[in-house]
């Protein structure tokens, strides 16, 4: 990871004072204060951005002499969070990072991502707010039961995948539609709905021959093609 | 910083048991000096008082020492700080090492600072208390002591529960303590060597100069072997 081997234990520990994680459940010392854990996590980083120490202090309104085992789920959250970010880290790992905020937060916590990810940090979040990982990430995974179904930049998803709504005045078997690049076909009555990952030209035009009467092609979104990958498997 | 956080830790359980300790021996000699009458042997009697409070003493220390051993990073994977404490960029040997020390140099304040206080309320009620006397005393509470603090941290570094590691903790002293006293050759018994009995004049009840070294020797190599296993159970446990 990072040019480091992880299991020479010297290389491990330069490479765990490059990649800032934040677990889902927010790991603290709950018998420090807000500034005490950050005076200690700074103590370990020599690029700590004490600029963005103490931006994130006042933007999330963190009391610094309270106990973090008084903190609210929130809070906690954000207090992870700006421990990660004011470390300067090359990597930042985040597990369900939204957590715990409250809409202003959660909108706090996408532009903070976006400016990391701008300064040159590689981010790596796992969430399951869709709508989220939509609006920030680059490249998607989605990963179901430990396996991954799909891996996959989020601009190329965006423009592949399609859903196709074609009304018939008698509907043809689903079998005509078994072309590569269709991953779904469901029929109701005289509609049949195609979801697609590819092709779509091809898959048009067979509807075309097959004397469809009406055609209809929309984009879709992440949580459909989320939705469509899961149920599929 | 982890001396710190080390510090933090365990600085509520190591104040209250300082007050405590402090407290009981100092209300033990000062109450003791009351008792005492013009009749008695006043030097024999006040260092008999000395002796006993020593053995007050190292009940309390080794109920304190085994509090101060317990935590680490066992303790914290129950907890759940442990992904937290092992992303530092710092070995988990310096982990280990930094609690250690932070917990020898608590375990030195428990013996001092109550003996401090028994020499500052006997010298305030007159009597003749010898500073050689405490810095023995002393001596040999830290220096044979130090086994049961390690036994405490190499039982934290094999079992997470916040009250079963101190429960096993206890046991793992009291069982072979019983047994030394029954089985063991009388050098080899740690007891006797905390509390004195070895070094003590059974007339005059003054601590001797003459120290048992080679249980001495024996008592820190055996903390040694168990700081180092705990340290080597750390390195290779998977969290």
């Amino acid at each position: 990871m990072l040019g480091k081997q992880i299991a020479d234990p010297e290389e491990n520990r330069e490479m765990r004072r490059k990649v800032a994680f934040v677990a889902e459940d927010k790991p603290l010392y709950g018998y420090m204060t807000v500034e005490q854990i950050i005076g200690f996590a700074r103590s370990f980083y020599p690029d700590w951005r004490t600029d963005v120490e103490r931006t994130l202090l006042r933007d999330y309104e963190l009391p610094a002499r309270r106990k973090v085992a008084k903190l609210s789920k929130g809070m906690r959250t954000k207090l992870a969070l700006l421990l990660a970010f004011a470390r300067r880290p090359e990597l930042l790992i985040l597990d369900e990072p939204s957590e715990g905020l409250d809409p202003v937060g959660i909108e706090s916590l996408l532009q903070s991502l976006v400016s990391q990810s701008a300064d040159g940090v590689a981010v790596f979040f796992s969430s399951h707010q869709i709508a989220e990982v939509e609006r920030v990430a680059d490249h998607v995974c989605i990963l179901e039961h430990g396996r991954l179904r799909l891996d996959a930049p989020l601009d190329l998803l965006r423009e592949r995948y399609r859903r196709i709504d074609l009304v018939f005045a008698s509907p043809p078997p689903e079998s005509e539609f078994q072309i590569p690049g269709v991953e779904t076909i469901r029929t109701n009555g005289r509609q049949i709905s195609l979801f697609v990952s590819r092709n779509v030209e091809a898959v048009t035009e067979r509807a075309r021959n097959l004397n469809v009467s009406c055609i209809e092609v929309t984009p879709v979104g992440l949580r459909e093609i989320f939705l469509e990958t899961v149920k599929e498997s | 910083m982890l001396w710190y956080k080390a510090w933090l830790e365990t600085r509520a359980r190591f104040l209250t048991l300082l007050v405590t300790v402090t407290a009981v021996c100092g209300f033990f000699v000062y109450h003791g000096l009351g008792d005492m009458t013009p009749n008695w042997r006043l030097g024999r009697d006040f260092n008999r008082l000395l002796f006993l409070n020593q053995q007050i003493l190292v009940f309390l220390w080794i109920f304190g020492v085994v509090l101060l051993g317990m935590g680490g990073i066992v303790r914290e994977k129950a907890i759940g700080t442990s992904s937290l404490t092992l992303a530092l960029p710092v070995s988990r040997t310096r982990l280990m090492c930094v609690r250690v020390g932070i917990g020898v140099v608590e375990a030195i304040a428990l013996g001092l600072v109550p003996w401090t206080a028994v020499y500052a309320i006997s010298s305030l009620e007159g009597m003749p208390i010898l500073i050689s006397q405490v810095g023995l005393y002393l001596l040999l509470l830290i220096v044979g002591g130090i086994v049961y603090f390690a036994a405490a941290v190499l039982v934290s570094s094999l079992v997470s529960g916040e009250y079963t590691a101190p429960s096993i903790a206890y046991g793992a002293i009291l069982l072979p303590t019983i047994l030394s006293d029954v089985y063991l050759p009388l050098f080899l018994n740690n007891r006797r060597l905390v509390t004195g009995a070895f070094s003590v004049d059974t007339i005059t009840f003054l601590v001797s100069g003459r120290l048992p070294w080679l249980g001495i020797a024996a008592s820190l190599s055996a903390a040694g072997l168990l700081l180092w296993a705990s340290i080597t159970i750390v390195q290779r446990r998977e969290f």
